[in-house]
This record gives C-alpha cells, sequence and structure tokens, in this order.
C-alpha cells in the first residue's frame, strides 16, 4: 500500500504526469457541453494498450474525476451544464455569480468538490469490502421507493409557488414518457416519429432549459446595459476557515449521500446532486434562498456529484460490478489489460486495486490545486461582454448536443428545450422540479416495473420489506407535509391582505 | 476590446497576431497532413463511416474499434475508418440511420442480433432484409447461471421446475434484446416450461438481481460469467456445441438434452442495394482482420472465438437466428399501470390548478398594473428573442439541409447572433466591424471547434 502511494506520487515521475493529464483533460471535457467524461475515457482506452496495466488506470481514473469536476465551471459562470452532473449547480452557482461572486461560487464549488471527493474516499478504502454488498441487498421495490422519496421532495423545492413547483415537475415526468418505456422497453407515443423512438435524451434537454433558455434571455435584453458583472474580485476563492466550518455539516452530509447514490448501480452523479440538493434544502435554514444564489446549494451539489466517484468504485474494486457508465469502461480497461475483474481482483492483483484506489485521492488533490490556481483567470468569463460570450456558448451547446448521439434531431430537442425553458422562467415556474422530475421518473418506472413483472403485479412487497416500507412512509410524511405547511401559510397571508406584507417583513 | 491605454491596445493587437499567426500554421500544417486523398478512383477514396449504434465504451464499440485500429495499423484500407457512435433505443436510431444513408459502400453498421429483436419485438418496422449483411464476425457463447446457494443443480433440474411450476421461477433479461430471447428460445425446449421476465438491463445489473436472489436464474455472455463467477454465480449451461476449452467445467446444454446452441456473434451490414463488389470487398477486410494475432489475443482475452463467416455461409447462419426468434412469442403479461395515462392527467389538472392559483395571486394583488406598464418594453424584448430563436432554427436547417461547410455557416451565425446582441443601428454595427475582435472571433472559433470535435476526438460535425 506504501509502496503504491510511493509510486503514485514522488516514485515514479509518469505516475505523476499521467494524474496531471489526465485530470486536466477532465476537467477541460467536463467544462464543454456534449464532451462527457465517458466519452474521453472510452476514446483514450484503446491508447493505453502500450501501457502498464497500472499506468492506464492511473489515467484513466485521473479522466474520471477531472470530468466530474469540470462542469462545475461553465455550469456556474455560464448556467451551460457541462455535464448532467452539474446542472444542480446551475440553479444557485450562476445567481451566485451574476450576483458579482463567481469567485466565491467557484470556490464553494472546488471546495465542496474536493471535500465530497475525499469523504467518499474515505468509505472506499475503509468500508469497500463490507458495504459492496448493500446495493444486492436491495430488490427493485426498495430502489423504486428510495427514488420516490426523492421525486416527493420535488414539493420542497418548488420555491415560493407549490402549484408551480408541482406542475413543474409532472412536465419533467411527462418529458420522459416519448420513447423507450424504461420498464418493459416498447416504444410509446412517439407519434410516429422514429427519432423519438429512444426519447429526449439527458443532455439536450438540460442545455436546452438552462444554457439556451438563457441565451434567449439575454440576447433579448436590449441596450448593453445588462446585468453584466464588472469588477470581479478575484478574492474568495480560497475560503477561509470559517467557511469551512459553516458549511461542513452540509458538506458530510451531502458527501454520505453522494457515495451512498454512487454504490448504487444505474443511478448517476446527477442523481447524487439532485438528492443531496433536496435534503439540504428540506434542512435549511434558509430554504427560501435555495435557487436564488444560495451557497448550501452549491455546496450539496458539488460535494455530491464529487462523493458518487467514489461511492461508484466500491462495487467496482471490490465486486467488479461497475456502479456508472464509466465504471464500466474502467472494467473493461482491466479486461483489455488482462486482469480479470471480480471478488478475486482484490487478491490476485493488489497493486491495480491499491492503484484505482490512490489515484482517485491524488487526482481530486490535483483537481483541487489546478482549480484553484486556475480559477482566477476562469472566473473572468463572467465579465466578457455578451457580444463575445454569447455567440460562443450558443455554438457550444448546438455543436455539443450534436455530439452526443451525432445527431441533428437533439439539436433541435435542445432549441426546443431552450424555449420551453424560457417561457417557464417568464412564467415563474421554478425549474429544479422539472430536472428532478425528468432525471428520478425513468428510474423509478423501471423499478417498479421489474418488481411488478417478478411479482405478478403484486404491490404486497412494498409495505413487506422494511427498507421499501421506511422510504415509502417517509414519502408519505414528505408530501403530506408541505400542503399542511402551505394551507397554513396561505390562510395566514389571507388574513393579511397582501403576501407582499410577509416579504418586507423578511428583507 | 476598445482600451483607453495604447499600451495595452498593442498588447492586444499583438496578442491578436500572434493567435492568427498560429492558427494558419495549424490549419497549413493539417491541411498538409490530411491532403492528396481524392485522385484515386478505386473504391474506397474516401473515409468510411462505421456506425455503432450504442454510446462509447460498450461491447460494440469496443469490438468495432479493435477493428477499426486493425485495419489502420495493417493498412488493410488505404482510407480511415470512422467510428460514428449514434446511441440510444435498444441501437435503433443507428440502425435506422444506417438504413437511410447512401448505398455507396461509405456507410457501414455493425450491429449484433439486436437487429433481428427490435423488429420482432415490434420496436421498429425493418429488420435484415432491409440491409446488405457482409460479414458475421466474433463468437461469444451464453452462460445459463444461477446463484451459488441455488436449489438447481443441472439445467435439467430448473426446465422441469419452470414445468411444474410455470410462470414463477423469474428469469432476469433485457426485454426485447437478445438476452430475452435467448430464455425464451431455451424455455421452448421444453413444452409446458415458463419463465417470468424480468427488466433488468445490463450485464452487471442481472449479476446482482441473481446474487442477490431477486430472481431465479438468468443469461450472461461467457465473458460476463468469467469475471462474476467467484462473486457467487455459477453456471448451469454453456450454449456452445462442445464444451469450452477455457471453462471445461461448464456442461452444454446439448450434452443435457436441451437443443440451445447459440451464440452472439457481430453483423456487419450495408444499406440495402450497396454493389456486390463492395460488399465482397469489405468482407475481405474484415476477414482479414479476425485473422490478424491482435485480434485473436484481444479476442481471447473475452473469452470470445475469432469466428467470421461471409458469403452464402453466413447467411445461412442469419436465417437459423431469424427462424429461431421468430418462433417465440416475446410478449409479456401487462402488469404495470397505465403510466402515461396517469402522468398525462397529473400535469394537465396540475397545470389548471397552477393557473387558477396564478390568477388569483394576480387579482389580490396589484400585478396588472405593473404589466400594463412593461408592455412596450416587453414586446420588443419578446420580439429580439422571436428573432434569435428564428435566426437559430435558420441554421441548424441550413446545417442539417444544405451542403455548406460547418465553418461557414457557424461563421455567419455567430455574427449574426454578436450583432443582435451588440445593437441593430448603423453606428453600432461599423463600430462592431472595425473596433472589436468580433470578426476574428467569427471566423477563428468555428475552426477551433472543428478541429477539436473531427480531429481530436474523431466526432464528424453535421
Amino acid at each position: 500500500m506504501d509502496d503504491v502511494i510511493y509510486n503514485l506520487t514522488i516514485g515514479d515521475p509518469v505516475n505523476l504526469f499521467w494524474v496531471g493529464l489526465g485530470t486536466m483533460l477532465g476537467i477541460l471535457v467536463g467544462a464543454i457541453p456534449g464532451l462527457t467524461g465517458a466519452m474521453l475515457i472510452a476514446l483514450t482506452l484503446p491508447l493505453t494498450y502500450a501501457m502498464q496495466p497500472t499506468e492506464a488506470m492511473v489515467l484513466l481514473v485521473s479522466m474520471y474525476v477531472g470530468s466530474i469536476s469540470g462542469g462545475l465551471i461553465t455550469a456556474t459562470l455560464l448556467r451551460m451544464p457541462g455535464t448532467p452532473a452539474s446542472v444542480i449547480t446551475t440553479l444557485d452557482g450562476y445567481p451566485m455569480a451574476r450576483d458579482g461572486k463567481p469567485g466565491r461560487a467557484l470556490g464553494l464549488g472546488i471546495m465542496s468538490s474536493f471535500v465530497g471527493g475525499l469523504i467518499s474516499w474515505g468509505f472506499l478504502i475503509l468500508l469497500a469490502k463490507p458495504i459492496s454488498h448493500i446495493s444486492t441487498e436491495l430488490g427493485d421495490f426498495d430502489y423504486f421507493a428510495l427514488v420516490l422519496v426523492a421525486l416527493v421532495l420535488i414539493a420542497s423545492v418548488s420555491g415560493k409557488s407549490l402549484a408551480a413547483g408541482i406542475f413543474s415537475g409532472l412536465f419533467g415526468i411527462l418529458v420522459t414518457i416519448p420513447g423507450e418505456s424504461p420498464a418493459t422497453g416498447v416504444t410509446r407515443a412517439t407519434l410516429g416519429i422514429e427519432q423519438l423512438n429512444g426519447g429526449f435524451d439527458l443532455l439536450p434537454v438540460l442545455i436546452g432549459l438552462f444554457a439556451v433558455s438563457q441565451v434567449i434571455h439575454e440576447v433579448a435584453q436590449k441596450g448593453g446595459a445588462v446585468e453584466q458583472v464588472s469588477k470581479v474580485k478575484p478574492e474568495g476563492i480560497l475560503l477561509g476557515a470559517k467557511d469551512w466550518v459553516a458549511h461542513l455539516v452540509n458538506m458530510v452530509r451531502s458527501s454520505v449521500i453522494g457515495t451512498w447514490v454512487g454504490i448504487l448501480p444505474g443511478i448517476g452523479a446527477n442523481v447524487g446532486s439532485v438528492m443531496a440538493y433536496s435534503a439540504a434544502k428540506s434542512m435549511s435554514k434558509e430554504p427560501e434562498a435555495f435557487g436564488t444564489g444560495s451557497e448550501e446549494g452549491v455546496v450539496a451539489s458539488e460535494a455530491a456529484n464529487n462523493a458518487t466517484i467514489g461511492g461508484a468504485l466500491i462495487p467496482l474494486v471490490a465486486m467488479g460490478i461497475p456502479g456508472s457508465v464509466i465504471d464500466a469502461i474502467l472494467l473493461g480497461a482491466l479486461i483489455l489489460h488482462g486482469l480479470q475483474p471480480g471478488v478475486l481482483l482484490f487478491q490476485n492483483n493488489p497493486d491495480v486495486v491499491y492503484t484505482i484506489i490512490f489515484t482517485m485521492l491524488i487526482a481530486n488533490i490535483a483537481m483541487f490545486g489546478m482549480m484553484v490556481l486556475s480559477a482566477k483567470w476562469i472566473s473572468r468569463l463572467a465579465t466578457i461582454p455578451r457580444h463575445y460570450l454569447l455567440p460562443v456558448v450558443i455554438v457550444f451547446c448546438v455543436v455539443g448536443s450534436y455530439a452526443l448521439n451525432n445527431r441533428m434531431f437533439d439539436v433541435w430537442v435542445m432549441l426546443a428545450f431552450g424555449v420551453v425553458g424560457f417561457i417557464m422562467e417568464r412564467n415563474k415556474i421554478p425549474l429544479a422540479p422539472f430536472v428532478i422530475g425528468f432525471v428520478l421518473a425513468p428510474i423509478a418506472e423501471e423499478k417498479l416495473g421489474a418488481g411488478l413483472q417478478a411479482s405478478s403485479g403484486s404491490y404486497l412487497e412494498l409495505v413487506q420489506r422494511p427498507v421499501a416500507l421506511t422510504f415509502v412512509l417517509i414519502s408519505i410524511v414528505l408530501v403530506v407535509w408541505p400542503i399542511y405547511k402551505s394551507l397554513i401559510k396561505s390562510r395566514s397571508i389571507r388574513d393579511d391582505g397582501d403576501g407582499q406584507a410577509e416579504q418586507k417583513e423578511k428583507s | 476590446m476598445p482600451n483607453d491605454s495604447t499600451s495595452k491596445l498593442t498588447t492586444h493587437m499583438l496578442i491578436r497576431d500572434g493567435v492568427w499567426l498560429a492558427v494558419l500554421i495549424a490549419m497549413i500544417w493539417y491541411s498538409m497532413d490530411s491532403g492528396s486523398n481524392d485522385s484515386n478512383s478505386a473504391y474506397p477514396n474516401r473515409p468510411i463511416t462505421l456506425i455503432v449504434p450504442f454510446g462509447p465504451g460498450g461491447e460494440s464499440d469496443t469490438f468495432a474499434r479493435m477493428i477499426q485500429r486493425t485495419i489502420a495499423e495493417n493498412q488493410f484500407l488505404d482510407q480511415e475508418v470512422v467510428v460514428k457512435n449514434v446511441g440510444g433505443a435498444g441501437a435503433t436510431i443507428g440502425s435506422g440511420q444506417a438504413r437511410k444513408a447512401d448505398p455507396d459502400g461509405y456507410t457501414m453498421l455493425i450491429l449484433h442480433e439486436a437487429l433481428i429483436t427490435a423488429q420482432v419485438s415490434g420496436k421498429v418496422s425493418y429488420g435484415p432484409e432491409s440491409f446488405e449483411p457482409i460479414a458475421a464476425s466474433g463468437k461469444t457463447n451464453m452462460v445459463i447461471a444461477v446463484a451459488e446457494d441455488s436449489p438447481y443443480q443441472t439445467l435439467q433440474e430448473l426446465m422441469q421446475a419452470a414445468k411444474e411450476t410455470p410462470n414463477e421461477l423469474v428469469f432476469a433479461a433485457n426485454l426485447g434484446a437478445p438476452v430475452h430471447y435467448a430464455g425464451l428460445i431455451l424455455e421452448k425446449e421444453l413444452p409446458g416450461a415458463h419463465f417470468v421476465y424480468t427488466q433488468k438491463g445490463g450485464g452487471a445489473s442481472r449479476f446482482e438481481a441473481v446474487i442477490g436472489g431477486h430472481v431465479d436464474v438468468s443469461a450472461f455472455s461467457l465473458g460476463e460469467y468469467v469475471s462474476f463467477k467467484d462473486g457467487g454465480l455459477r453456471a448451469i449451461a454453456i450454449s456452445s456445441e462442445v464444451r469450452h476449452p477455457e471453462a471445461m467445467e461448464i456442461p452444454t446444454a446439448k450434452e443435457q438434452g436441451f437443443n440451445f446452441v447459440h451464440a452472439n456473434m457481430h453483423f456487419w451490414w450495408f444499406p440495402k442495394e450497396t454493389e456486390q463488389s463492395k460488399i465482397d470487398f469489405m468482407a475481405d477486410v474484415i476477414r482479414k482482420c479476425m485473422a490478424t494475432p491482435q485480434v485473436h489475443s484481444q479476442l481471447a482475452t473475452r473469452l470470445s472465438e475469432p469466428f467470421i463467416e461471409t458469403g452464402q455461409p453466413m447467411k445461412d447462419v442469419l436465417k437459423d437466428r431469424i427462424g429461431k426468434i421468430q418462433s417465440v412469442d416475446a410478449s409479456s403479461p401487462d402488469v404495470l399501470p397505465n403510466i402515461p395515462l396517469w402522468v398525462s392527467v397529473a400535469t394537465v389538472v396540475s397545470f389548471v390548478y397552477w393557473l387558477l392559483s396564478k390568477n388569483r395571486a394576480a387579482d389580490s394583488s396589484g400585478t396588472i398594473k405593473k404589466t400594463e406598464e412593461n408592455d412596450g418594453m416587453s414586446g420588443r424584448y419578446l420580439q429580439t428573442a422571436g428573432v434569435f430563436v428564428g435566426v437559430t432554427s435558420l441554421y441548424l436547417l441550413a446545417l442539417e439541409y444544405l451542403p455548406i461547410d460547418f465553418r461557414i455557416l457557424t461563421s455567419i451565425y455567430m455574427f449574426d447572433v454578436a450583432v443582435l446582441c451588440y445593437g441593430l443601428s448603423r453606428k453600432q454595427f461599423k463600430r462592431l466591424i472595425l473596433d472589436s475582435y468580433v470578426p476574428d472571433m467569427v471566423i477563428l472559433f468555428p475552426l477551433v471547434v472543428f478541429f477539436v470535435f473531427q480531429s481530436f476526438f474523431s466526432i464528424q460535425l453535421p
């Protein structure tokens, strides 16, 4: 084990070089929408044939860490989610940057990415063996109930209007209906459009909803006097001890949620940040600040999405089960290099296992260093005048949506959802519930479907399995509570006679 | 960017010139590198696109890229093979794109039995008859496996149980995909035996479902099985004719009395009506690849065989597979609630509720007055937004249907967007042209994007 650390750092400059290169490329690819970490790693894989297996894993794992982290840059500064994992970061990171705090928003994101990575790394090295079995213990109904909890949290991220939030969430679910049914594989509601057989892809919809709608808004805003962030103070990137303490609880909680979501296969980093964000909001002292530039929101999202890396590596290292798409490619890399992944990997090739584990740690440190050093320059992106920035952003959106599946259809989807997002924002319908519904509904449907197929249509297991029952009860409480609260609130508002009175009190 | 201080301006100018110079040198170097192609008239005289109907990193993608690399390293073709990943909808997006491509021998598809199963399960209307098969290559056997502590020791016992209590044993499948059909074909071997199929997706998820005790049995490729077996998986049958040399302990289904002989292989396809000479040419190239030691050793690590079949024998293999798959019924009892209906109804109800609550809020506060004030502003705002969406639509239409280069169209479009942002008056227009970096940007940026995506990630832009 010590040998591995030694080899990865000072002992072998070649490995250190691979860590640096991999992390940097990962960050770049993560920041550009349409280029995903999975794409980069899959394309790099053939180039590693000539390398030692451990060197190859060093390079690939570094890319993995970098690609999940890089998305926060464009998400924060341009509202352009570079990867689906960072879409939740746009909700609060972008408002912060717009309010003249791009440095601090980036700093918070970088810090929590780092901590999220570290905490999940702790789980990975200490608990990989004992907790890797968790994922196999859970049945379909358990998964369904777990996702159900996150789905009903829509109500809690609704912002001011519960009605608008619920509509937004249901609309997000509705958008997942066309295409292949996740439970049966049958295509439905495609209106005869063959291109729609695969449904609406995640990234074009999210890029449209967030980035394109923003571009439309900014182009339309005439007269130069825009909400331009004039003088950015580069300060605030390196946060003080006070900030670390203030966000500690949130960071730890979000990292644990992220790690846990990472362990579960088939649920990616984006779900991790969605769940951590919802949890942070429901436990926050200022839930109403979420979506308007809440520091807690940025911290929760970024800590959780980086924590999924360590989580997803747990079943890979301990049992040979890939916890995410990228892990599946890493698994392929092991096989290509003649290593047999599985429960015996730990015994037969401890060097490779420890290389993977420690690369994650060192790549995390490298990511932290690179991002902190460059954040000062990157944050100036927010000050570039619109007539330079917007053409570049929109072309990236177009090319990124196209590159994902090599088809124009996705670009049209992106533009259409840009208009949808624009209309939603004008009518003050929050986008966060839409994203949650859109991301989680297919998983819920797939798991419910698989459960019902196996039980021949009986829902009984939903209350017979203790895990499922617990989650079902939690979701019932979560549904009832905000409705009850909003009833009380609307009564009190009516007593006041004017909703604005309450607002003034707060400010 | 106009600047007051002259010294700063010259620095900016220097940087500007430097960037231009660097890009020009890079372009010249790049065009020298890839030039002199179209002089030769023999097929192929330009790069061949290979459509992989899955995302990067999967089994098909790895196989396709292995062949691509082998072709390049051994110079089996004068031209490059460009892999194009078109994932989604059980490979039907990619196969649909290949079907509509020109039958000129420059678009190829690699797709296993999913081309057949997608048609039989009703996902799409077309199947193998809409393509020209080139070759069948790389054979992977399937393994029927149960959990280590499962009561079933042999295939015989399992099938007998499936017959005695039909629709009780749960089979983890990827519904409508080849694994599902493997189960269906197997149960047909013993009349009266029926499994219940449940949606599990990829090999790793099926493995977890088996060892977690959530399902009774599933099918895996031999490679998958070997990597999972130490995790608590036990094979009870393999689908090969004779026992596999790397896994002698697994009895074949055949020796246990079930004629379940089945192997996954990758089929190569051209669009319908591609010339026979091109098909033969490409079949020969793939055959050469499969004979190289690189391919042999790489397939061996995945326990696949370097099998290759072309011409009539391949068509027989294909016909046999189609017959077997068509002979089974993949429909499963519908146990799911009507989710599309429920979601649609709920969305409409919540929309109406939102409208009502919005109106109520508007009535109680004085927002109506405010909107009237903003009407003039808001009208122009929406107009510009509309113009922008319109310009973008035109740009996308041009990209999709006009044979003009991506770089030129993008330059024009970026300039339009910049003008929209900057303002439409003549004075502003003049300033934009003469006194800003916009002209530089709109010319350089598309070049850079094109270079990064096309050359580095080998993504063909429209």
